[in-house]
């Protein structure tokens, strides 16, 4: 039996946690807001009455799983934790997390577990609406708190389940309605759906004060909580002991211990998850998606969870656990707490090998694991979220995140460079590009204006690019991907003992390494500058002169500053660069002149890839003008693949679709026959204007565009000439008339095309559509995409002569049959050849496609609107 | 389900104890949160065409729920990741508290 709040006084005194005075004024607010949110009324636990004959029912569908029988009970009463009976009839508003509306229970119906009120509302609308999420209208003012009983309460409710009898019971559900919101919290703030960062490493937000309090308040709490279930666990124990006796059989023994566990299941599994969903959705509330969006998040996962119920309980095991379930491979790689009870963080992870797979690696294994990025991620998600789980101590914790950190940091950093090692051996790094990168923004002149344009009229800094700090070492032999990271060789650091006499042996003019920093200057392009006075780089390649650039301007940023350039690597204007001790160790950059000319070979591929790669970027900088081009953004670049150029597809390739003339309607203009093909019925089509429209022209704009386009094509067909077709292509007799009479019809036809257009979008809109809640037109959808190119013939054979000898392959045949929507619509646009009083046929040789078929049937159906039957269908 | 993954789910969730009976009626109740949760997680992260084509799936699944675990798996950004979250979310549920 539950509570009978009614019995309670009108005001109950709220029993604040301990430590409530302490907690942040955030805390204290969410906290009285979430009793606020507790409505009176609210039905978190419906009682569900069932008759004798459901009952049977159920177990009918048990023995019967394989049978997709869904498990739909109908309820005959409910009654919400006031012990009053919720009847059909009763009006109720609903909260649909975004609004609330009115409306009357018409029935009750459980599915598993979950009870759902039909209703229907003041619109019209019949909705099934979990009763979690009601509210009953009607005397809110009776309870003033939903909190639990007080022990004064408890006294006088006897029949209160002995567990709940006592404060450690009330303090409990405010301390896992609390848990519950600040686990949301945490999702919220981490991203619903992303990574839920960690509790400890919070490095990152240190600064978001609410997050780290809400951290530190769940981890403390934690322990708390979890032994205040002990002991409520336990006392369901007693309890039940308690009233079974003593002396029970093995039989009676196993009976009373099943009846503990489902107790302890219904109050401390089920309603902590009910508390954690409840969280999840009201935060839905907080975000700020738009209302529509969020009700119809609500609505879906009713939907979904009323799917679910409907599979057998041997589907629903399979999905949740089953191979390939939803669980799948995620199951298994978390670590059950108190699994490991181990005394220290080391122990615990060195206690994990073979259980998550990667944390217990040995020191070798780990060192020769080939990561990628999303396998560390993966790797490193899983630790966190084991080491959350497991029961160590906050202070172990909070030791285990941070090796956690540094391990997978140190990981990410050696993956970073083994892909700079990939890239080199290509013919470039990451660093060398983005000095090309640099380079070509210098080039197009981009810095330039920026710095030409700076606000305060000041000189401008211009950025330089700060990427990797290790030379280029290209390997001549393997161009495929190392399998361990290579350390790039640096070129070593002038020693003392070289001088600046040395310079000179590669510059005539010493005074050439000296340079004042002008507007669209970058390091790239001095350097490039001064190396043009040196004869062995004057006469090298472009790529290679690229790799001696790049392997310079890596050496130039390590230490910035000891050529003139700022800390950061940047350049002012103004600035005075002195390459001098660039130079200086003339065997040095002999060696990276020699390893250029030795390595990037004419027509090899390290040439190729870097010659591509300038490219690339240079392609980008042009159509990218106003973007700034950072490391990212380089790696990007590069790593993007080639795009595959296909052919463009004409959107009706072959089909030929004549019109003839209706003889019925001489009221009406005639339409020229049309004997060219499918361009040329464009071509037509585009002298009615319309072609473009038809197409999905989609603004004005294109339309005026399509407009003026047609005039065109009208001149050449009024007797001009189109200069880049021949003759024979672009004349069609068929299709000659006068350019007066060509305008006339244009301006009329593109009303009618834009007539054709809406009623074809409309008819499409009709069969396609998808989605109650939020719908998706049926023009964009998938549907309508796959069958629009459908051969018109071979569907009619399909769905009316011998489906096998459609001429439909496998695949199509298998997508037509998911879905009635292809089927109506096939028979649609079947149905309109009636329409047309056989006016529009398919010629023997014509293979239209659906959606041309549809298109000419319709076009002919606006034109002749006196069509009897059209109207009568009408 | 194989016997080994039925004894893996019991030891995870703290069901040892149980009797095979007992074990496999609160397997199905932990499956029944486990999948509402991850459902509820992943409508989350949906946009509005995501809701539209999951609806959708839904709506046409029958009894193919492989359909919908496809979806799910194939079109929510970071499913995996969901669903590691909530089953430790489940573990930590049921960890230690059954007779």
């Amino acid at each position: 039996m539950e509570p009978d709040l009614n019995n309670s006084p009108q005001k109950t005194e709220i029993k604040y946690p301990d430590g409530y005075e302490n907690w942040s004024m955030d805390d204290k607010q969410k906290f009285e807001g979430s009793i606020d949110k507790l409505n009176p009324g609210e039905l978190e636990d419906i009682h569900i009455k069932e008759d004798e004959e459901n009952e049977e029912d159920q177990e009918d569908q048990e023995e019967h799983e394989e049978i997709n029988t869904p498990e739909i009970v109908e309820i005959k009463e409910a009654t919400d934790k006031n012990g009053e009976v919720i009847k059909i009839g009763d009006e109720v508003a609903w909260d649909f997390y975004g609004g609330s509306d009115n409306g009357k229970i018409t029935s009750f119906v459980s599915r598993g577990s979950t009870v759902l009120a039909n209703i229907y509302s003041d619109t019209e609308k019949e909705l099934e609406i979990n009763v979690g999420n009601i509210f009953l209208v009607r005397e809110p003012e009776k309870v003033e708190i939903p909190i639990a009983p007080t022990p004064e309460i408890n006294n006088e409710a006897n029949d209160m389940p002995e567990w709940q009898r006592g404060k450690e019971w009330v303090e409990f559900e405010k301390m896992r309605y609390k848990r519950a919101k600040v686990e949301v919290e945490h999702r919220k703030i981490a991203g619903f759906g992303k990574i839920f960062i960690d509790e400890i490493t919070l490095n990152i937000k240190k600064n978001n004060k609410d997050f780290q309090e809400s951290s530190d308040l769940k981890l403390e709490k934690e322990d708390i909580y979890n032994y205040q279930k002990n002991i409520i666990a336990k006392r369901i124990e007693e309890t039940f002991r308690k009233n079974a006796g003593e002396n029970l059989t093995p039989e009676q023994e196993a009976e009373l211990r099943s009846k503990i566990n489902s107790k302890i299941f219904e109050e401390l599994v089920q309603k902590e998850n009910d508390a954690y969903l409840k969280s999840l959705k009201e935060a839905r509330g907080e975000t700020m998606m738009g209302k529509a969006i969020e009700s119809a998040k609500s609505l879906l996962g009713t939907k979904t969870m009323q799917w679910y119920l409907s599979l057998s309980r041997k589907q629903r095991m399979a999905l949740s656990f089953g191979v390939g379930s939803i669980a799948g491979l995620a199951f298994g790689a978390t670590v059950a707490p108190g699994a490991i009870g181990v005394a220290s963080y080391l122990t615990w992870r060195a206690a994990r090998v073979g259980l998550a797979g990667t944390a217990g690696m040995k020191a070798g294994e780990w060192a020769n694991k080939k990561w990628s990025a999303e396998e560390l991620e993966i790797a490193k998600n899983k630790e966190v979220e084991d080491l959350k789980n497991s029961v160590l101590s906050l202070e172990k914790k909070s030791k285990g995140f941070e090796d956690i950190e540094k391990r997978y940091k140190k990981e990410k950093i050696k993956m970073t460079l083994k892909k700079m090692g990939t890239t080199i051996a290509a013919g470039a790094g990451t660093g060398l590009l983005t000095g090309l990168a640099e380079h070509a923004v210098m080039g197009a002149g981009g810095v330039t204006k920026e710095a030409m344009e700076s606000r305060d009229g000041k000189a401008s800094t211009i950025q330089e690019s700060r990427l990797p700090r290790k030379g280029f070492e290209p390997n001549p032999v393997k161009a495929s991907i190392p399998e361990q990271a290579p350390e790039p060789t640096v070129p070593k650091v002038a020693t003392p003992e070289v001088t600046v006499l040395e310079a000179e042996k590669l510059f005539e003019d010493p005074n050439i390494l000296k340079h004042e920093v002008v507007v669209g200057d970058s390091t790239w392009k001095i350097l490039k500058g001064t190396l043009e006075n040196n004869e062995q780089f004057k006469g090298m390649t472009e790529a290679q002169k690229t790799y001696v650039l790049s392997n310079l301007t890596n050496k130039v940023l390590q230490n910035p500053e000891n050529y003139g350039l700022n800390k950061a690597g940047s350049l002012n204007i103004g600035d005075k660069t002195d390459f001098t001790k660039l130079f200086e160790n003339t065997k040095e950059v002999n060696g990276v002149f020699a390893k250029a000319k030795e390595t990037i070979m004419g027509g090899s591929a390290q040439e190729k890839s870097i010659l591509l790669n300038n490219e690339k970027i240079a392609a980008w900088v042009e159509a990218h003008p106003n973007e700034s081009l950072g490391e990212d953004r380089v790696t990007e670049i590069l790593n993007s693949k080639p795009e595959i150029k296909v052919a463009p597809v004409p959107e009706i390739p072959t089909a030929e679709t004549s019109v003839s003339e209706p003889e019925l309607v001489p009221q009406v203009e005639p339409e020229p026959k049309l004997q060219a093909n499918n361009a040329e019925i464009l071509a037509g089509g585009a002298i009615l204007a319309g072609a473009g429209l038809a197409a999905g022209l989609s603004d004005r704009a294109q339309f005026e565009r399509g407009l003026e386009e047609d005039r065109k094509r009208l001149q050449v067909l009024e007797g001009g000439r189109d200069n880049n077709k021949p003759e024979s292509v672009t004349r069609n007799p068929n299709l000659e008339r006068s350019l007066a009479n060509d305008l006339n019809r244009a301006k009329n036809g593109s009303e009618l095309d834009l007539a054709v257009k809406a009623a074809k979008e409309e008819t499409i809109n009709h069969f396609f559509t998808e989605g109650l809640i939020l719908k998706k037109e049926g023009i964009k959808s998938k549907k309508w995409r796959f069958i629009k190119d459908l051969s018109f013939k071979k569907l009619e054979k399909y769905y009316t002569g011998d489906s096998n000898m459609s001429g439909l392959n496998l695949e199509t045949t298998n997508e037509l049959n998911k879905s009635n929507n292809y089927k109506d619509f096939f028979e649609h646009v079947s149905w309109l050849k009636d329409q047309t009083d056989g006016a529009v046929i398919l010629a023997e040789g014509e293979d239209p496609s659906i959606e041309s078929v549809l298109e000419e049937r319709g076009r002919y159906l606006l034109k002749n609107p006196q069509l009897a039957k059209l109207k009568k269908a009408a | 389900m194989s016997d080994e993954i039925n004894k893996k789910i019991a030891k995870d969730f703290g069901l040892d104890n149980m009797d095979s009976r007992e074990q496999e009626e609160m397997v199905e109740k932990i499956g029944n949160l486990l999948f509402e949760s991850v459902v509820e997680r992943a409508i989350d992260v949906m946009d509005e065409e995501m809701i539209a084509e999951f609806e959708n799936t839904v709506s046409e699944a029958g009894s193919d729920y492989q359909k919908v675990i496809g979806f799910l798996k194939s079109k929510v950004p970071g499913f995996n990741q969901i669903v590691s979250e909530e089953l430790s979310r489940l573990k930590r549920a049921t960890a230690g508290i059954f007779a």
